[in-house]
């Protein structure tokens, strides 16, 4: 049988898929269990998530949450840095730590034949980390020496500025790697001090993988020690501050320009939210969009060009993101500008462009949840956000009631030019050549220093 | 460990590897063909990955981008060159396998009538943007390159980078475009992986159909290197824009699935894997001459490379940084490691094996690994043996392979902040990066 060239086969739909089950149970006040037991694989995947993250630090003391953070896998109670990192080892453990805006996450992926010792070293990381003053002071100097490298990579540097240009003083605003300043100030007594707080946070953990859930919850138990649990308070509403609207930071001799414009958006909770996931998804949130195929396949200006709505407990922010060639700086970021606004009035999304954003969307979106690791993340956004229980079964219906009215709507109200701001980090000979006249006004220099001196 | 597999091959050469796995509606279409950069030739570098970039541009029967009707039909797809090889891989709902495999098929047997002057000047282009932001705009960026320079002779396939040189890209033509495509991409060159919720007799079925009636292509002889070897140690200088200087060393080490290959992998572990590691203990722990350090058995199809690499304190000399590690090194090279330290590093080799039969798809997922076993071993189901290698090694054996390899000469390269060469090892030349 041959082949016919003449037109592409046509994909079925695939199946609508199902969320695992989630048991749940509440282990203590403000701490809950949550579990999804698959025995395909001999592993288990524990994550420890507190509903607090680095908007948990106060204006004065940028940095500590994530320096807190960082010390959990330096030594427990029980087992120095060095026993503790033998012990992970020998479970085949891979360990991980992240820290965002709104939350702070512990990851273990361990071989199921160790789940008992795995979920120890969890729960000993998570409530009863050494803290030792000879640690502290050793990865304090190691965040210090980090933070200082920032200034030489222009993508970390531009991300920095940015997310400081848009936010000011608002708490999505500050390096969340803290200053030179603060980091150098930090005592081992606020560092305690500050992980004492997180301990009495609301947290929920996440177990996945080849355990059951009533053997998951004996084996949390047998570990926990803190009584009381009361949530931080939220960030405050987040709007931009005022100023100029294009931020330059010279880089004597780079290569290339790291470009970044954008907006504060909204928040998770967002009725918006799957209109807005859409328009994304043809504006820049994949290979097709409009803003990649623009710079990257029609002009050849950048290796790749994407944005992206982040979604946080207050509004998050909007953002294009690309690294382009020195000398297109300012026509590419006009093309950004002038792609943004063509969605909202001039050229409208298509239905093609509609259809195949939804289609991407809903269709690819099983991939999600392939590993253990995918399942417990995506539980835990469920999680942090308090989204109800349904909410991943019913994105695709949501996705596909998306239409082209909402979309621009979304451009109309989100998108305009005239909101956006922008940082370039470049070369300042060949980058600046007309920055100055692409509409966002005069580009006003900072530096490096702005926002890592503190 | 076993990956489950059936492989055929198909009378125009190309081999097929079935592996079922009902777990998600989703299926791994996983292509490789075995060229990459070691196929190419001084002067004429980059050419490998540049012809990849091609690959998604469109073909005879379908002259757009490769990406809109995949992406749509909710399907994630890339592709990589390394040295040894180029893949392509799409991960689709299973209903779209078809979709997946017309295209697929569609660009490896007629990709060239579609190719035209304007879309190889754009992604060369985009190509030298991929470098800038990669390479040339990242802190110690270019000192992997410089490494390589150094350590492989001039014209060892190893010793130019796969992103290639600059002024090689830019002289690349569409005539070398159409050369590279009739010498290496057909079915004799080529494998392909379908993994996941697929049966089996129908996945060869639509192998067949989609592949049977491309023509098999000339036979591609393998590369050929003479055995690497540096006559004395090396000593090098890169400022860059950084704020803490590093040091790269780097041996000569054996190929992929050669003896000592997975006895190094392990001491790479126990002396450079996460922070239990003995100089992640001595030199970031302990002296705090480093913050961080980091040490890896990195082997390929011709040859390996053991490197290390470690991030000097503040204040602290490059050959200061050296003298400590050489002293580490030189504990391995003279006493087994702990039986401790062994049995840790084998579970985690065991567990990284376990984790990576998570995905059907992508980098490194199982449909990768399958063709990975199949293109470098001629066995898909090499899986079972690749992993009882760390379980048949020793202490004295990883003793013998410290004591064999790192004792001969090897690079060291000093990347330093720009004008600082004065904290950089002493002795050293500038490096030469292409």
């Amino acid at each position: 049988m041959t082949v016919d060239r003449r037109s592409l086969p046509v994909p079925e739909p695939p199946p609508g898929i199902q969320f695992p089950a989630v048991t749940r149970s509440q282990l203590q006040p403000g701490l809950r269990l949550w579990t999804v037991e698959r025995r395909d694989l001999p592993l288990v995947c524990l994550l420890w998530l507190w509903h607090a993250g680095t908007s948990a630090d106060q204006a004065d003391t940028p940095g500590l949450a994530a320096l807190t953070a960082d010390l959990l896998d330096e030594g427990t109670s029980a087992l120095s840095m060095s026993a503790l990192h033998d012990a992970l080892a020998g479970i085949g453990g891979q360990l991980d730590t992240d820290i965002g805006h709104d939350a702070t996450v512990l990851t273990v992926l361990a071989l199921s034949r160790h789940r008992e010792r795995a979920v120890e070293l969890l729960v000993d990381m998570a409530e009863r980390p050494r803290l030792a003053p000879s640690d502290v002071a050793r990865v304090k100097g190691l965040r210090l020496n980090r933070l200082r490298q920032l200034r030489h990579s222009a993508g970390a540097l531009a991300d920095l500025l940015f997310m400081r240009r848009l936010y000011g003083e608002h708490p999505y605003g500050r390096p969340g790697i803290g200053t030179e300043a603060s980091l150098t100030r930090f005592t081992v007594e606020q560092v305690q001090a500050f992980h004492a707080r997180l301990v009495a946070t609301p947290a929920t953990v996440i177990i996945v993988g080849d355990i059951s859930h009533d053997e998951a919850e004996a084996l949390v138990r047998r570990h926990l020690s803190t009584p009381e649990r009361t949530p931080h308070p939220s960030p405050p509403v987040a709007t931009s501050p005022t100023g100029s609207r294009l931020l330059f930071v010279p880089r004597e001799g780079a290569a290339q320009s790291e470009l970044r414009v954008g907006r504060v958006a909204v928040p998770r909770h967002s009725p918006a939210y799957h209109a807005m996931v859409v328009t994304n998804m043809l504006l820049g949130g994949a290979f097709v969009s409009r803003i990649n195929m623009k710079l990257r396949e029609e002009k050849g200006v950048t290796y790749g060009a994407r944005s992206s709505f982040q979604f946080l407990e207050q509004a998050g922010p909007f953002s294009v993101q690309a690294s382009i060639q020195s000398e297109t700086t300012a026509e590419s970021l006009r093309d950004v500008l002038v792609e943004l606004d063509a969605l909202a009035d001039v050229r409208p999304v298509t239905a093609d462009e509609l259809d195949s954003a939804r289609d991407g969307l809903t269709r690819g979106y099983a991939r999600g949840f392939e590993t253990a690791e995918q399942v417990a993340r995506a539980a835990a956004q469920l999680a942090l956000f308090d989204l109800p229980d349904d909410t991943f079964d019913r994105f695709s219906d949501r996705v596909s009631s998306v239409t082209s009215a909402d979309v621009t709507e979304v451009a109309r109200t989100w998108l305009r030019s005239a909101d956006m701001q922008a940082v370039v980090v470049g070369e300042p000979s060949a980058s600046l050549t007309g920055l100055g006249g692409v509409g966002l006004g005069v580009p006003e220099h900072r530096l490096a220093d702005d926002v890592l001196k503190g | 460990m076993r990956i489950p597999f059936t492989r055929r091959t198909l009378s125009n050469g190309l081999d097929v590897i079935v592996h079922e796995d009902h777990g998600l509606p989703i299926v791994a279409v996983n292509l490789w063909y075995h060229v990459g950069s070691k196929n190419e030739r001084r002067g004429r570098t980059g050419f490998a990955h540049l012809f990849e970039h091609l690959m998604f541009e469109g073909s005879a029967h379908h002259d757009h981008g490769y990406f809109a009707p995949l992406q749509r039909a909710g399907a994630s797809l890339n592709g990589s060159t390394s040295a040894d090889r180029t893949n392509y891989w799409e991960v689709v709902p299973s209903g779209a396998l078809d979709l997946a495999l017309w295209l697929e098929s569609d660009r490896m047997g007629h990709l060239l009538p579609a190719l035209t002057q304007a879309k190889f000047d754009n992604q060369r282009d985009v190509v030298l943007n991929e470098r800038r932001q990669n390479y040339e705009n990242r802190p110690y960026g270019m000192a992997g390159l410089a490494v390589a320079e150094a350590l492989y002779d001039h014209e060892h396939p190893y010793s130019w980078p796969t992103i290639g040189s600059p002024d090689d890209i830019k002289a690349a033509s569409l005539d070398d475009v159409q050369a590279f495509f009739r010498a290496y991409y057909h079915p004799r060159n080529a494998s392909l992986v379908l993994a996941g919720d697929i049966d089996e007799a129908h996945a060869f079925d639509l192998a067949e159909r989609y592949f049977g009636d491309l023509a098999p292509g000339p036979d591609v002889p393998p590369v050929q290197a003479a055995v690497p070897r540096l006559a004395g140690n090396v000593r090098l200088r890169l400022e860059d824009r950084v704020e803490l200087p590093r040091l790269y060393l780097a041996w000569h080490s054996p190929a992929l699935f050669a003896d000592d290959d997975a006895e190094l992998d392990l001491l790479a572990d126990v002396i450079g894997g996460g922070k239990t590691a003995r100089l992640y203990q001595a030199l970031v722990v302990e002296q705090q001459l480093a913050t961080e350090v980091t040490a890896v058995q990195y082997s390929r199809e011709l040859t390996g490379m053991f490197q290390m690499v470690a991030t000097a304190a503040p204040g602290v000399s490059l050959d200061r940084l050296a003298l400590a590690i050489e002293l580490g090194l030189a504990e391995t090279r003279e006493q087994p490691v702990t039986a401790a330290e062994l049995t840790r590093s084998q579970v985690q080799a065991e567990a990284h094996f376990i984790y990576r039969l998570q995905t059907v798809g992508g980098f490194s997922g199982k449909s990768d690994q399958l063709n990975a076993y199949n293109v470098y071993r001629g066995d898909p189901g090499y899986v079972g043996e690749d992993l009882a290698r760390y379980g048949r090694a020793s202490a004295d054996r990883l003793q013998q392979a410290a004591a064999r390899w790192l004792s001969r000469p090897h690079v060291a390269l000093g990347v330093v902040p720009m004008g600082q060469t004065a904290i950089g090892l002493s002795d050293a030349e500038a490096a030469v990066v292409a």
